[in-house]
């Protein structure tokens, strides 16, 4: 067998002649969608806001919206046959024990509407480098297709900028996110979030108005399964509902980020955090020289092997993962990442070498640093 | 952009486009979702390529990215490892046809995608970096892992 028999099979794949006709008439037609409601055009309510002064236009007020953003996480579908799948399949890594305690909880919420999805914004936390919005929802038929969850992409638009995450190539942002699951033992209630993590260079700096468009809105309610038993969908169809256009003033508060770091190097191993927020902490570290000799030729194997290949991992006191927002395994020096804001001080930072591991599939730990993060924390 | 430059850019590229978005699906709809919209986002943007190869290289780097901008939303985070491969566009004129292209359609999306670049669109492991915007030595490990599996799918040694 030669790999030129798959370029022979490929060889002979080719577009429609509607795709053509789509693409040099600009006519796009979606594919495989069900619509529950007649399209119409999305509404737009604004609402006015009070000029900002910092947190004068906010009250101080409770919700229960952060315990069920916890929950939807852990929410899960059970199939026929006792398969098991999250519904926040994204995922979502904010740590709300955090963030509630920044958070903004709106004396009125924000609300929008379409014809098919009313989604109100609750709550607010913006340190102008990360951005999480508390969302509630229902659908305007009552949820009759039994929807779990409704996913969708978002676009922000914040002045001149645009941040909308079916275009992470332009790596304006480097995370950006949402979604609305069902709250458990209700009907029609959804409970979700926006969340948007931005480089350095894309900071807001300043409060400032924004429009925010839920588009590729789709509704997830039972599988359906294909001949074979595989989940053919999550969800009787695809229900596509109308985008969502919110207009909402974000609230910068910078004094959110504590530039203090605290790092720690061993051996020419070393990682640092810095630039807390109730959002997420910074990350970088680096690794010895002798580890960027990363490949070597393995004799007898005509290719290339990685000899190491390093990853970090995180944990608490109690050995239970901390998430942290890379792009998987770094083999390259100071990689950064984002850190999701631990609830507990102590955090556990571990560097392991993957190519090694032990008879049960345990990775070599390389290096292990302990941090007490209780000086990095703002008054939050 | 005249209708009958947009005609040519389209009629150039719309293999390489399509095929590597096919890789990555497995089916024609999303396929040519992709292949759509890489094709508008190239006639309303403002680019122009000193050759061929540059322009080639860019379309094949939006694809790539559209590729995995569908692989983490919507219905994808709910059944991408369920999509089955959409047979009905597939013609294999010998059994061993069939047995390798299944193989590569088995992999994982990344590793198959570096497996087509490589073998079907002949790009080198920088090019491919290039492409797909990681290290070479990433592309060189994810190709590293595609060999072993197809090996291991395949049950005998392929002929690279």
């Amino acid at each position: 067998m030669n790999i030129n028999d798959y370029k022979k099979v490929t060889d002979r794949i080719e577009p429609s002649e509607r795709c053509r006709d789509e693409v040099l008439n600009m006519n796009r037609q979606k594919k495989i969608k069900h619509k529950m409601n007649k399209r119409a055009a999305a509404a737009i309510i604004t609402v006015a806001v009070a000029a900002c002064s910092g947190t004068a236009v906010f009250a101080a007020k409770k919700t229960d919206l952060f315990s069920k953003l916890e929950a939807n996480k852990e929410q899960t579908y059970i199939t026929d046959d006792g398969r098991e799948f999250k519904l926040d399949k994204t995922p979502d890594l904010n740590n709300y024990e955090v963030l509630e305690s920044a958070a903004d909880v709106l004396d009125e919420p924000v609300v929008a509407e379409s014809e098919d999805l009313t989604v109100n914004i609750e709550t607010m936390y913006c340190d102008g480098r990360n951005l999480v919005l508390g969302l509630t929802g229902s659908l305007a038929d009552g949820n009759y297709a039994g929807a779990r969850a409704i996913q969708f992409n978002v676009k922000i638009e914040i002045e001149d900028e645009v941040f909308d995450n079916t275009k992470s190539y332009e790596c304006k942002y480097n995370w950006l996110y949402g979604n609305l699951i069902l709250e458990e033992d209700t009907e029609n209630s959804f409970t979700g979030q926006i969340t948007m993590e931005l480089p350095d260079e894309y900071m807001l700096t300043k409060s400032q108005s924004a429009v925010i468009t839920l588009f590729n809105v789709h509704g997830y309610g039972a599988e359906v399964r294909g001949e074979k038993g595989e989940i053919i969908v999550f969800g009787d169809d695809a229900y596509e509902y109308d985008d969502v256009v919110i207009k909402q003033r974000i609230v910068v508060d910078q004094s959110l980020i504590n530039g203090t770091a605290v790092s720690q190097e061993e051996d020419g191993f070393s990682v640092k955090l810095y630039d807390y927020t109730p959002a997420n902490i910074r990350v970088e570290w680096s690794y010895p020289d002798e580890f960027e000799e990363s490949l070597e030729w393995i004799e007898g194997y005509e290719g290339v092997m990685p000899k190491y290949s390093l990853i970090l991992l995180f944990y608490d006191e109690n050995g239970n993962d901390i998430d942290f927002l890379n792009d998987g395994i770094a083999v390259a020096p100071t990689y950064g990442g984002s850190l999701t804001t631990p609830t507990d001080n102590t955090v556990i930072a571990r560097i392991y070498n993957k190519q090694i591991q032990d008879e049960n599939g345990n990775m070599m730990l390389m290096k292990e640093f302990t941090f007490d993060i209780s000086e990095l924390r703002t008054a939050e | 952009m005249t209708a009958d430059e947009m005609a040519d850019i389209y009629d150039k590229y719309k293999y390489c486009v399509y095929r590597t978005a096919f890789v990555y699906c497995r089916n024609s709809a999303d396929a040519e979702d992709i292949t759509q919209d890489v094709f508008m986002k190239r006639f309303s943007s403002n680019i122009s390529f000193s050759d061929e190869v540059k322009e080639k290289s860019w379309l094949l780097k939006v694809t790539a990215n559209k590729c995995k901008d569908m692989f983490r939303s919507l219905r994808y985070k709910y059944f991408i490892s369920s999509v089955s491969l959409e047979e009905a566009n597939l013609v294999y004129e010998t059994p061993e046809e069939s047995e390798v292209y299944h193989a590569v359609m088995e992999l994982p999306p990344k590793n198959r995608l570096v497996i087509h670049l490589y073998y079907y669109e002949e790009y080198s492991i920088r090019e491919i970096s290039g492409i797909l915007g990681k290290s070479e030595s990433a592309v060189q490990t994810q190709l590293y892992r595609a060999r072993k599996q197809l090996k291991e799918i395949l049950g005998e040694e392929l002929q690279l």
